[in-house]
């Protein structure tokens, strides 16, 4: 706190690196309570699943398995790429140059692009069911679950998890899209891009955690039946 | 991002910054600030929230007699009756804007705020920002829960508690339908708020600590708060999450917490299959931590005070510190023993009242190490003082009353009884409000650099003390005597019509009760211009706050806080004087003459 000041820093901070620190310890704090908000949820669907372990293997079976495993492919390349883009503006930080800068808005862009796709793939998935009358509420399908307790409102339940959690998800995503898309163009834009390290590090915290959460979103609703 | 906010180091201590009004004084990010403007919100709210009190008071003790002012203006039709679905609004909205709006705000928002920086030696919170929207934040959903009063006439009537199917079906509760979705809102809302403020204060004490200040020497206020964070960051999500199911019930047509086959009020059957039980699990796996989110920071805030208050170390500051982690980490796996009635496998309901009664004892520990620490001290009977000793005399009764709760055998009789609100509101209104009150009069000359007035202060704790034992000491005898709680009439029953007299009682002490808290605003307001100047440490304490200016300009301390000990030195036998700063630095033995060098320049 001398009077030398460094001014790539804020008030609070002593050095860049401090900064640099809080911000993604603050974003690990943040994340565990994401993590409790989806576990919220997961508990919910393990609580239904136990009771009604048909209801839900029959539900599950109506779920196009392939376009699950694509959106799969689909996030982990992105999470690939925008790994490979952080490490490449931390090693611009360190040698000054910008050649790097061209590289990591392209892989930052690809990323974007494949989040958008994720989400086209999934609106599919939901066109699809809702063609078949499967999208909860009265117009729903319960003809086709008619051996199954409550005559299909089980079955139902298993939708109402699967469009709820995987839709919360789906806005997680479409808040980590706006977040790459911006700090790619803010990177294109800036003078002095290695200066939005610590902003990239933080969202692509993010990002992976965003990847993760569907990790085990698929194999819920997908995999086990 | 520094070209976003050109604010630099240099201009951190506040001299030649120029800020406009309303970057100071409205959309700052000046933890002080935010902190100042959390204590006057929740300030205020909690004179709303005793008046819905007083509300519930009234219709017990005089049932059915026209409400002052609410009677004719809202029921003028009725001779003034209330209808009993009004009562049911009272006492949800009162817990709501009790639990919501005043205590978790006004530990974690206005004390947090304002004492965390100050407190570890930092220029501001880690995230300044973000701490602004914290504050912002709790406007919607203060909105939200006004938005629900004005609903078709009613307001939410489900308790704060908010069990489906009561709250999951709209005919459940007649005028709550809209209500009940805003109030769902608010409380989504105000989780939004703590979550923010509870990743800024970990972050806050995890990495912007002044050099010497070791987490074993950061006052028992900052542990508390910190404790605190770690609760409301990890369980609070779990309730938002439960939150949008149950909108989801009321608003989409789910059913997760709708059973099949039920008639309500004589809509048709509900289709459902969901469990209503799933979602008392799910609030209270949050809203047991949240009792202690509720206690543990003025828990730490009175241990500073009566430390200071008796001139000597707090007693036993390690066992402190575990004894409130202890009290967090048990407070994740009781959350069963609000659901003993609730249908549970016995074996469970064993598990979860053992858990229970475990925390008795850290609870104890704390109770008499604040014992310990004023035995045979010099005490000065101020205001501070008086309001930290009725923390610890109120919390002693109600924790044992919660050792009568947490047995299985006992709460079956007593569930749902006024035993249970005679519990909670000596936790909550005789623990943490006192707390508060002394923690305000003890933190004021840091926040405007004037004391409060310290004969209104008194008169204000005493009447305080007087009406708050006089209302909810006699509710553990209308608990015992068997008087369910939530009944807009409980003389209905010929077993309790002899309760009325004592009613009538308890209203007269709430009445003074909450007519005491005028003085404190008064006191509040009045001591803003009139209030007696002080320098940076009227009451000699020892900790970091007390070495920067009174009020802290923007960037807080004129020089860097570096910490040579803990904050409890008093009557050192090192100095001359009975306290010891934590940046004191006293040289090694031989070379004592040093010293006036390092004293404060505040005594002249």
């Amino acid at each position: 706190m001398s009077s030398t000041s460094n001014p790539t820093h804020l008030i609070p901070y002593d050095s860049p690196s401090h900064q640099r620190h809080a911000a993604i310890f603050g974003l690990w704090v943040f994340l565990v309570t994401e993590i409790l908000f989806f576990g919220g949820m997961i508990v919910g669907y393990v609580v239904y699943h136990y009771e009604y372990p048909e209801a839900f293997r029959e539900g599950s079976r109506t779920l196009n398995v392939w376009a699950g495993g694509a959106m799969t492919a689909v996030l982990l390349l992105g999470s690939l790429l925008i790994a490979v883009a952080e490490h490449l503006t931390e090693e611009g930080d360190r040698d000054n140059s910008q050649s790097w800068r061209g590289t990591a808005v392209w892989r930052l862009a690809v990323t974007a692009c494949l989040g958008v796709v994720f989400l086209g793939l999934e609106f599919y998935e939901y066109h699809e069911l809702i063609g078949e009358g499967l999208f909860p509420g009265s117009q729903f399908a319960r003809q086709r679950f008619t051996d199954l307790p409550y005559s299909g409102r089980a079955a139902e339940l298993f939708f109402l998890m699967f469009f709820c959690m995987t839709g919360l998800h789906a806005f997680h995503m479409i808040v980590g899209i706006l977040l790459v898309g911006g700090i790619g163009t803010a990177i294109q834009r800036a003078r002095q891009p290695e200066r939005l390290g610590n902003t990239l590090t933080v969202i692509a915290l993010y990002w992976h955690f965003v990847d993760i959460v569907w990790i085990f979103l698929y194999p819920l609703f997908y995999l086990v039946r | 991002m520094s070209e976003a906010h050109p604010t630099t180091h240099d201009d951190a201590h506040g001299h030649g910054h120029e800020q406009g009004f309303v970057s100071k004084y409205i959309f700052s990010t000046d933890h002080k600030v935010i902190g100042i403007q959390f204590l006057v919100t929740t300030l205020l709210m909690l004179m709303v929230g005793g008046a819905l009190a007083l509300g519930v008071r009234w219709q017990l003790a005089f049932p059915w007699e026209s409400m002052p002012i609410v009677g004719p203006m809202l029921f003028s039709g009725d001779g003034g009756q209330i209808s009993p679905e009004f009562y049911t609004m009272l006492f949800t909205m009162h817990a709501t804007v009790m639990i919501f709006l005043v205590i978790i705000p006004i530990l974690a928002g206005a004390f947090g705020n304002f004492l965390i920086p100050l407190m570890i030696g930092a220029d501001d919170m880690a995230f300044p920002v973000l701490n602004m929207l914290s504050y912002w934040f709790m406007w919607p959903a203060i909105t939200c829960f006004f938005a629900s009063f004005f609903c078709a006439g009613n307001g939410a009537a489900a308790g704060w508690t908010s069990y489906p199917v009561l709250s999951a079906i709209a005919e459940s509760a007649p005028g709550s339908g809209m209500a009940q979705n805003w109030w769902l809102l608010g409380v989504t809302l105000v989780g939004v708020s703590s979550m923010m403020g509870s990743v800024n204060y970990m972050t806050t004490i995890i990495n912007m600590r002044a050099p010497g200040m070791t987490l074993f020497r950061m006052p028992l206020t900052i542990w508390g708060m910190f404790i605190t964070a770690i609760l409301q960051a990890f369980a609070l999500p779990v309730l938002t999450a439960a939150g949008f199911m149950l909108v989801a019930d009321r608003l989409l047509g789910t059913c997760f917490f709708i059973p099949a086959g039920l008639v309500v009020n004589n809509a048709d059957p509900t289709v459902g299959g969901g469990q209503s039980l799933l979602w008392q699990h799910l609030f209270w796996f949050y809203s047991h931590p949240a009792v202690y989110i509720m206690l543990l920071p003025a828990m730490g805030m009175v241990s500073d005070m009566l430390s200071a208050a008796a001139r000597k170390p707090i007693f036993g500051y390690k066992p402190m510190v575990y004894s409130m982690a202890a009290i967090a980490g048990l407070g994740f796996i009781v959350w069963g023993h609000h659901m003993f009635t609730s249908g549970m496998n016995p074996a469970l309901g064993m598990t979860f009242m053992t858990s229970t009664m475990m925390i008795a004892l850290p609870s104890a520990i704390k109770t008499f190490n604040w014992i310990g620490t004023i035995w045979g001290g010099k005490i000065e009977f101020n205001t501070f003082t008086l309001n930290s000793i009725a923390f610890v005399s109120m919390f002693v009764v109600g924790g044992l009353s919660g050792i009568f709760m947490a047995a299985v055998p006992v709460d079956i009789y007593i569930h749902d009884t006024y035993f249970i609100v005679a519990h909670f509101h000596y936790v909550l209104f005789g623990a943490t409000l006192f707390g508060v009150f002394g923690a305000i009069y003890f933190w004021y000359p840091k926040m405007f650099g004037r004391k409060m007035n310290d004969t209104l202060g008194k008169w204000h704790f005493f009447l305080t003390f007087l009406g708050a034992n006089g209302t909810f000491f006699p509710m553990h005898l209308l608990g015992v005597a068997g008087m369910p709680r939530r009944y807009a009439n409980p003389y209905l029953h010929d077993y309790l019509e002899h309760l009325l007299p004592m009613n009538q009682f308890m209203t007269y002490s709430a009445i003074l009760m909450g007519s005491a808290q005028f003085l404190l605003l008064f006191n509040f307001a009045y001591s803003l211009f009139y209030g007696e100047k002080v320098g940076r440490n009227p009451w000699k304490a020892n900790g970091l706050e007390w070495t920067a200016p009174s009020p802290p300009g923007h960037g807080n301390f004129d020089v860097l806080p570096v910490c040579y000990r803990g904050p409890y030195e008093y009557s050192s036998p090192l100095v001359e004087e009975d306290y010891l700063l934590q940046t004191e630095y006293i040289p090694p033995e031989g070379q004592k003459e040093s010293k006036e060098e390092h004293a404060e320049p505040e005594h002249a």
